[in-house]
């Protein structure tokens, strides 16, 4: 035997040993993160590589599902922050441009439970998942519970974080629009483009007489009837016509066989409808409370006459009084040419909102004062009517309101529209307030509103606003809505148990589904698990 | 004019005698100029660096005897990237005179080949350092098995007068397969006490970084210190002793211990290392030794948790809490009026 040899058999019966008492343990680069490490029932936190694959990236608002035994926990991602297992400044030093120990350094995943599924049924969290169970991105599958409680108005596809799960479409209920519904976006986030999606959807609906309200959509810009350009109309919605009803105060749309000349009877204007107009002065206020009094009627007509006015004298009322009322009124019916001696739109809109039909009243070019008037007048003439009639067949009315923090703002004239937004639910009538400015908003009415769809607002104080009247808590939402696009948002609505990240169908793109559905099973879009969105 | 302290005394001569006064006093007394200080070049290294560590904590003790727990174990790098963590020893050690053998005796014999451990009773007191030190051996071995030709391990501690040490015999086989196995093994020690200087120790290889930045500022450097004048004599063993400074932009330098067949190419060898001493954790000193530093050692919480473990058995077996007082209290806690904590 060699020395070489005898050093091999030697190395060998010391590998032997080496084996048989070793217990060794290995630790290697595997399941290291991507495990819940805190904290509370309220808060999850779990780490992510610190550096991942553009595709692997966590984003605000993404879903991740926690399986934990027999329970899945959902949580939705509110934060993410740089973390590391080191402490002290090591990281901002010069040094900390030199290389670093990839595996001590994440990210850490602030993450709020949405809720637990448990046999299939969604529920609120009442314990969290076993530390270091694993966290994964949610599936498909495990939305499947959102299709339960999802309502009949489709407006877009369930979001998790810039990804469409396009097999979750997010719908709010017919049941929660008489529980008003309030649209908030600062400029160019979407708000029209949403109230034509809804709006089509409600078309759908009524065309298959399945719908549950009718719409009432007052358009200042001309832009929901036919669209400008390339943007589409609701008109262009051709499969649903039926259930699309139009009036208009521009000739150009007469000679279209589907849109109705606007016109309001001289004689269902009340005095009432004019406090919108202007800031009326408490004696003019006065002298307007007493006209329909003393007129009884034709008041519009007489008050603008020499004789009307005597009249008014003869009952107190300073002459100064009620020659600004006078001129204010003539300027009325020169400038808002549909109100008519005789004829009205009125008992036909209403007729269709009581179908459960979209009543689109298309007003280009009026003025912010005269948009509101027409508006003061229809809210009141539909709330009366709601009043009176109550038979089973009428179906409750969604009323919208444009830029709705001139009508519901914090100390503004218009009692009637806050009327409906306490009051109207009893009736059967809801408000659909559009705005860029929630914080306008008077926050009791805020809090009589019950469906939100907040779709980026940068003003950190529109956000605080809302937070605090949302049903659902959206405290904890702050960074993903600063952070949503264009498109996105967030629904929060009665029936559906939290605020679902929804990204909203492009108009046009959906009417293209539409007008497709049923003739073939085309989806909207096709293939894969989550499409990202890139329209 | 009042009488100096004590105190102001060693600091006049502590601040005298340690303050830089200039690199030629250094030649002189060291004999260590600047052609001595070589600058490294960095190596293209495609192999595998396992660095290797231990951790020892007492968990207990009473007088007589004590119950440590020990972990030894290694990390193993490509290039920057951390490829795994092997834990090789992590359990009790019972440091008692009547036992210790029981204890070295499967590692020594089962694995080394060599004979029982006899200790002398000096060396008694260090039972469970040289039980540490063994384990890391096991580690160091475990690593050197797994190795291929031209990595590099390197060890946290000195190899310096290994013939003379007591575990002496682990260490022969451990360099011995190294050679064999032409893997490179470096000892890097974070502490040392050279100095240099005729009349009061000054710590030398903090001088010698402070030299280092002036001849080669802003470069990776090592001196050799074979034959020169320090103390005490790195001499006298068949590797040699470096200090390294292992990143230019570091204030650190460290003593590095080459067995004789690494330090024939030393520079070499350093080349293939400078590379992954510059992370922004512990930026000058090999990345590997640090993380398996950080994985290996054992927390204030773990040696707690083992401490709570092993009270509950002696509770288990029927000791009731004045007994364990009374058995494991250090009655300079009592004098000290500190908080006794557990026990």
């Amino acid at each position: 035997m060699t020395l070489k040899d005898s050093s091999l058999i030697e190395k060998k019966e010391n590998q032997k040993g080496l084996d048989g008492l070793l217990q060794t343990k290995i630790i290697e680069t595997k399941d290291t993160t991507y495990r819940i490490i805190a904290k509370n029932v309220s808060e999850y936190h779990f780490t992510v590589p610190f550096e991942v694959h553009d595709s692997e990236r966590v984003e605000v608002g993404q879903i991740f599902s926690i399986k934990d035994k027999g329970l899945t926990f959902l949580a939705r991602v509110i934060d993410i922050r740089h973390d590391s297992n080191y402490d002290g400044n090591w990281d901002t030093t010069f040094t900390g441009t030199q290389f670093f120990d990839q595996s001590q350094i994440f990210n850490r995943v602030i993450a709020e439970p949405l809720g637990c599924i448990l046999e299939g049924k969604f529920k609120k969290c009442k314990t969290l998942p076993t530390k270091f169970s694993l966290v994964k991105r949610a599936e498909e599958y495990e939305f499947s519970f959102l299709q339960e409680v999802m309502g009949d108005i489709e407006i877009g596809y369930l979001r998790n974080g810039s990804m469409a799960v396009e097999q979750i479409p997010v719908s709010i209920h017919s049941t929660a629009i008489d529980h008003h519904i309030g649209i908030f976006a600062t400029t160019g986030m979407g708000k029209s483009n949403f109230m034509k999606v809804f709006a089509a959807s409600c078309m759908q609906l009524a065309a298959r007489n399945e719908s549950k309200f009718g719409l009432l959509i007052v358009d200042p810009h001309g832009e929901y009837l036919k669209g400008k350009g390339p943007v589409k109309g609701l008109m262009h919605l051709k499969r649903y016509s039926e259930g699309l009803v139009c009036y208009s105060i521009d000739r150009k749309n007469f000679s279209d066989p589907g849109v109705a000349e606007l016109s309001i009877s001289i004689s269902e204007i009340e005095a009432g409808d004019l406090s919108v107009l202007y800031d009326w002065s408490a004696a003019q206020r006065d002298a307007l409370e007493a006209i329909a009094r003393v007129f009884e009627s034709c008041w519009l007509e007489r008050i603008q006459k020499p004789d009307g006015i005597n009249k008014m004298v003869s009952e107190g009322f300073n002459a100064t009084t009620m020659g600004v009322i006078s001129r204010r009124i003539k300027n009325l019916l020169e400038k808002n040419r549909y109100i008519d001696p005789v004829r009205s739109s009125l008992p036909g809109i209403i007729s269709n909102l009581q179908d459960g039909r979209v009543v689109l009243i298309d007003i280009p070019r009026m003025s912010e004062q005269s948009e509101l008037f027409l508006l003061s007048i229809l809210s009141r003439y539909i709330l009366e009517k709601y009043k009176e009639e109550s038979s089973v067949e009428q179906k409750n009315c969604l009323i919208t309101i444009e830029e709705a923090q001139r009508v519901l703002g914090t100390g503004s004239n218009t009692y009637r529209f806050e009327t409906i937004a306490r009051e109207g639910r009893k009736f059967g009538v809801g408000l659909c307030a559009i705005t860029q400015q929630p914080k306008l908003i008077d926050k009791q009415l805020l809090s009589q509103i019950n469906t939100f769809v907040v779709m980026g607002l940068a003003d950190r104080n529109d956000r605080v606003h809302l937070e605090e009247s949302a049903r659902h808590d959206l405290s904890s939402l702050d960074i993903e809505i600063q952070t949503l696009e264009k498109g996105e948002a967030i629904v929060s609505t009665l029936g559906i148990p939290f605020p679902v990240p929804a990204k909203i169908h492009s108009y046009e793109v959906y009417l293209k589904k539409l007008e497709k559905e049923g003739r073939t099973d085309e989806r909207l879009v096709s293939g894969g698990r989550f499409k990202p969105i890139f329209d | 004019m009042l009488k100096k302290s004590r105190l102001e005394e060693v600091a006049d001569l502590l601040s005298d005698r340690t303050s830089p006064k200039g690199i030629k006093q250094f030649y002189e007394n060291t004999g260590i100029f600047q052609d001595d200080f070589i600058q490294i070049e960095p190596m293209k290294f495609d192999g595998h660096t396992y660095a290797i560590d231990g951790s020892n904590v007492v968990i207990c003790s009473w007088s007589v005897a004590s119950l440590n727990w020990i972990r030894a174990g290694y990390v193993k790098y490509c290039d920057r990237a951390w490829l795994r963590t092997v834990i090789t020893y992590d359990d009790a050690f019972l440091a008692a005179a009547e036992e210790y053998a029981e204890e070295f005796s499967p590692y020594l014999v089962g694995i080394f080949g060599l004979e029982v451990l006899d200790l002398e009773e000096t060396e008694l007191e260090r039972l469970s350092s040289y039980f540490r030190e063994l384990q890391e051996y096991v580690a160091l071995l475990d690593a050197l098995r797994s190795a291929r030709s031209g990595d590099l391990i390197l060890y946290d501690g000195g190899f310096a007068h290994w013939k003379s040490r007591l575990l002496k015999g682990a260490l022969g086989v451990i360099l011995k397969e190294a050679e064999e196995q032409n893997i490179d093994v470096l000892g890097v020690s974070k502490s040392n006490t050279f100095a240099w200087g005729p009349d009061f120790s000054r710590p030398f290889v903090q001088f010698a970084g402070l030299v280092g930045s002036l001849v080669a500022p802003r470069k990776p450097w090592y001196i050799c210190l074979s034959k020169k004048n320090i103390r005490p004599n790195p001499d006298g063993w068949d590797g040699k002793i470096y200090v390294v400074r292992f990143d230019g932009g570091s204030d650190n330098a460290f003593r590095v211990d080459a067995p004789s067949f690494v330090a024939d190419r030393i520079g070499y060898t350093l080349g293939k290392l400078i590379n992954c001493a510059c992370s922004a954790e512990c930026y000058g000193y090999p990345h590997a030794l640090f993380r398996a530093h950080r994985e290996i050692r054992i927390k204030d919480q773990e040696k707690n948790a083992e401490k709570l473990k092993f009270l509950n058995l002696l509770s288990q077996r029927g000791l009731t809490e004045f007994q364990l007082r009374s058995l494991l209290l250090d009655f300079h806690d009592v004098i000290e009026v500190k908080s006794r904590g557990i026990i």
